[in-house]
């Protein structure tokens, strides 16, 4: 048997299962770990806009809680200013005083209109100012200096409220960052409240400065505050303060987005913002409320990635565990699949040595009821069922191995007995002989014979065993040799020889097969024909100016049935053309496809239809015909036929 | 061709129909054996709806009537007629065997 060797080389069931497991197990991770981290992205997010706004919610209210407690002084001082008209001496002790009371001040004035509180002078102006442990005192105001037309004077006396100054230097006093509260105040004169001068209180914001930077959120977020007009109050980097806005850094990045939260800043609202770059270099995250009173905007802002630092360390973690995770899955999943396709791979081993032909090998024994165990439970069915077929079919194939040489031994016993040179006698003019044997598959034991028994007679013969294969065959051979035998021995007469065949057939014959004989006599000087028959078809006579006839038998029993038959010879005379065709019922009996014979008539049409007188060309014409009519179905029986031609006596007798 | 099997003590009667050649002669054979065996020595063989009757199923009714004999019993052939009638007598069985022209009085006589 040839098969095909097992060569290819696969991925194991076992790694395959597992990746495939593990492909699935991984987009379920995947999306789970993906939700899971927007989830907590946005939970991040909204946790640290919280916090950033109670941070900023804090500060904004401890430097409010200032700046309030600042206000209230030039507010009172004002107040006091508009309740009766002061002396020069009591006002400057009054403005010193109120500074002595509170530290957090650093300076105040009191700022006339011109010629309001002494009409000789243009500028009234007592600055008083913390200098170390003492209370200073300056004059303001001079042709340089003249302060009614500064901010700080003018923008409360036109809005006619209080004001917050933008923060500034002071450069005289130390250095350092202050603003201005200015307040204005005004006096009845002639029922109309008429403007007098301002009221203010410069403090130093470097508790702002200090209380600011000390905001801090995450790794490096701070916090800053800028004022009014954009520009940065506090911030860790100490080159912005003062010198820029907000709207010059985002001027500087070119970021729109940056100016409109500086816009909404400035304006005083609150809100959360993601900001691109400008302060970071990266992205962060902005919260911003404003301080209401001086209308400035405290912002807490925080790098992303600090923001997010957890969560990521933490994605990073799951990852990790899942990772490690999956390759202690796989690794259970490729030992269970490798366990559980062991019996699977023994099988397919052994089906291996099947396909060789090892038909005999124990297949694995596999005791689970599951579905490998049926599978091994059929193959093992199928090998034994395979085993089977190929031993009965080595049988089947040895037996019909015999028949077929059987059939051929027989085949090649009947046809070496029949005479087969022809024409067979050509010195004799007076007749022409021609004889075909075509064997049926099985062999039926035909037999045809002729020989001349003197110089002028010639003994011919036909028949037909009833039996097939080697026996008949045997049969034949036996039945022809006695036949020759007897015949040769003086056996003028048809009906003795039959006789005589008949009672040595009839000894020892166990097998009961019978042979049918037609056989006759021709003197062919004179065209005497003598014939006896036993048992076999009628011959056909075509006398030279008829149709064909069944030659009229003398009556006789088949060979070989009963050792007392008696047999009886007919004669008559053949004259110049006449014809005889002797055949087996494998002619009348061939059939066609559907079933039909051939029949007798049809042979009578067929011997009619042809006018040569070559006893071959009607022997040819009539296996013609017959394969013609068989149309390709099988031929069951041997087909015979013998045709002789009579020429007449023309020729002298020698 | 078919073979109709009837029992009509004491004997078998055996019905053939259609065409007996050499096709046929196997289960012929087959039938007569398998009685014989079973122990009936006595068959009427009725052929009035055979249709025709090769040399080869004359043999095998010759060689199935012989192993009767041998056995001690016998068979009887009855409606024999027509084509088949004259195939009996030319091939010299006509002699070999008792026609009775009906079962009825084919089974008087065995």
């Amino acid at each position: 048997m040839k098969t095909a060797p097992l060569t290819f080389r696969r991925t194991s069931l076992a790694v395959k299962f597992g990746l495939m497991v593990m492909a699935g197990t991984s987009l379920v991770f995947a999306a789970a770990f993906i939700y899971n981290h927007a989830l907590s992205r946005r939970s991040i997010l909204r946790n640290a806009e919280i916090n950033a706004s109670n941070l900023a919610g804090a500060t904004v209210g401890r430097i409010e809680a200032v700046l309030n407690g600042v206000e209230k002084i030039p507010c009172y001082m004002a107040l006091c200013l508009e309740q009766r008209t002061w002396a020069r001496e009591d006002l400057t002790a009054f403005i010193s005083n109120g500074l002595a009371a509170n530290p957090d001040i650093f300076g105040s004035t009191v700022a006339f209109e011109p010629y309001t509180f002494d009409p000789h002078s243009r500028f009234f102006a007592p600055y008083c100012y913390h200098q170390g442990t003492d209370i200073r005192q300056i004059w303001l105001g001079s042709d340089q200096y003249q302060y009614f037309n500064w901010d700080w004077y003018i923008l409360p006396k036109e809005l006619q409220r209080s004001v917050w100054s933008e923060p500034f230097f002071d450069e005289g006093g130390g250095n350092i960052l202050m603003t201005t509260y200015s307040v204005p105040f005004y006096r009845l004169l002639n029922g109309q409240r008429q403007f007098q001068g301002i009221v203010t209180a410069d403090i130093a914001l470097d508790w702002l400065v200090n209380m600011v930077a000390s905001v801090s959120y995450l790794k490096t977020g701070y916090a800053f505050l800028i004022s009014q007009s954009g520009v940065f109050v506090t911030h860790p980097d100490k080159r912005l303060i003062m010198r820029q806005s907000i709207f010059d850094v985002a001027e500087g990045a070119n970021d729109a987005h940056l100016r409109q939260v500086g816009q909404a800043m400035v304006h005083g609202d609150t809100g959360f913002v993601r900001l691109e770059s400008p302060f970071f270099g990266k992205p962060a995250w902005l919260y911003y409320a404003p301080l209401k009173s001086p209308g400035w905007s405290l912002g807490v802002l925080f790098p992303e990635d600090e923001l997010f630092a957890d969560a990521q360390r933490m994605g990073r973690n799951i990852l990790l565990i899942g990772l490690a995770g999956f390759v202690i899955l796989f690794l259970i999943i490729v030992l269970i699949s490798a366990t559980v396709t062991r019996p699977i791979r023994a099988l397919a081993r052994t089906t291996a040595d099947i396909a060789r032909g090892n038909l005999d090998i124990k297949l694995p024994l596999v005791k689970s009821h599951d579905e490998v165990g049926e599978l091994s439970f059929a193959f093992d069915n199928m090998r034994v069922a395979l085993k089977e077929y190929i031993a009965g079919l080595t049988e089947a194939t040895a037996a019909r191995e015999r028949l077929e040489s059987e059939l051929k031994i027989a085949r090649t016993i009947q046809m070496s007995f029949l005479p087969k040179h022809f024409p067979p006698f050509p010195e004799q003019a007076e007749f022409d002989l021609f004889a075909r044997l075509e064997p049926a598959k099985q062999v039926g034991g035909d037999l045809y014979d002729f020989f001349l028994l003197d110089d002028q007679h010639l003994f011919f013969s036909i028949g037909d065993v009833s039996d097939k294969g080697v026996p008949a065959a045997l049969f034949m051979a036996v039945t022809k040799t006695l036949m020759k035998g007897i015949a040769m021995q003086g056996g003028l007469d048809p009906a003795s020889v039959l006789e005589h065949v008949n009672l040595e057939l009839c000894k020892e014959n166990d097998s009961l097969m019978f042979v049918t004989v037609f056989c006759a006599l021709l003197n062919f000087r004179t065209g005497e024909l003598v014939y006896s028959n036993a048992g076999h078809n009628p011959p056909l006579i075509r006398r030279a100016d008829g149709q064909p006839e069944e030659l009229p038998l003398p009556k006789g029993i088949i060979l070989g049935a009963i050792e007392e038959a008696r047999y009886t010879t007919a004669s008559l005379t053949l004259h110049a053309d006449d014809m005889l065709v002797l055949y087996t019922d494998g002619v009348t009996e061939a059939m066609n496809p559907s079933q039909d014979l051939y029949s007798l008539e049809r042979l009578r049409e067929t011997v009619n239809g042809v006018s040569d007188q070559n006893p071959k060309t009607i022997v040819d014409a009539i296996f013609q015909s017959v394969t013609t009519y068989a149309a390709g179905a099988p031929q069951s029986d041997d087909i015979t036929v013998l045709a002789l031609h009579y020429n007449g006596t023309s020729s002298p007798i020698r | 061709m078919q073979i109709i099997i009837a029992k009509k003590a004491p004997a078998i009667i055996l019905s053939i129909y259609g065409h007996f050649n050499a096709a046929a002669t196997a289960e012929f054979e087959r039938i007569f054996n398998q009685h014989l065996d079973a122990g009936e020595r006595h068959f009427v063989l009725n052929l009035a709806e055979m249709t025709f009757i090769s040399s080869a199923g004359l043999c095998s009714i010759l060689a199935t009537a012989k192993k009767i004999k041998e056995r001690d019993g016998n068979i009887v052939i009855c409606a024999l007629q027509g084509e088949a009638l004259k195939v009996f007598e030319i091939s010299g069985f006509a002699a070999l065997f008792s026609f009775y022209p009906t079962e009825a009085a084919a089974l008087k006589q065995v």
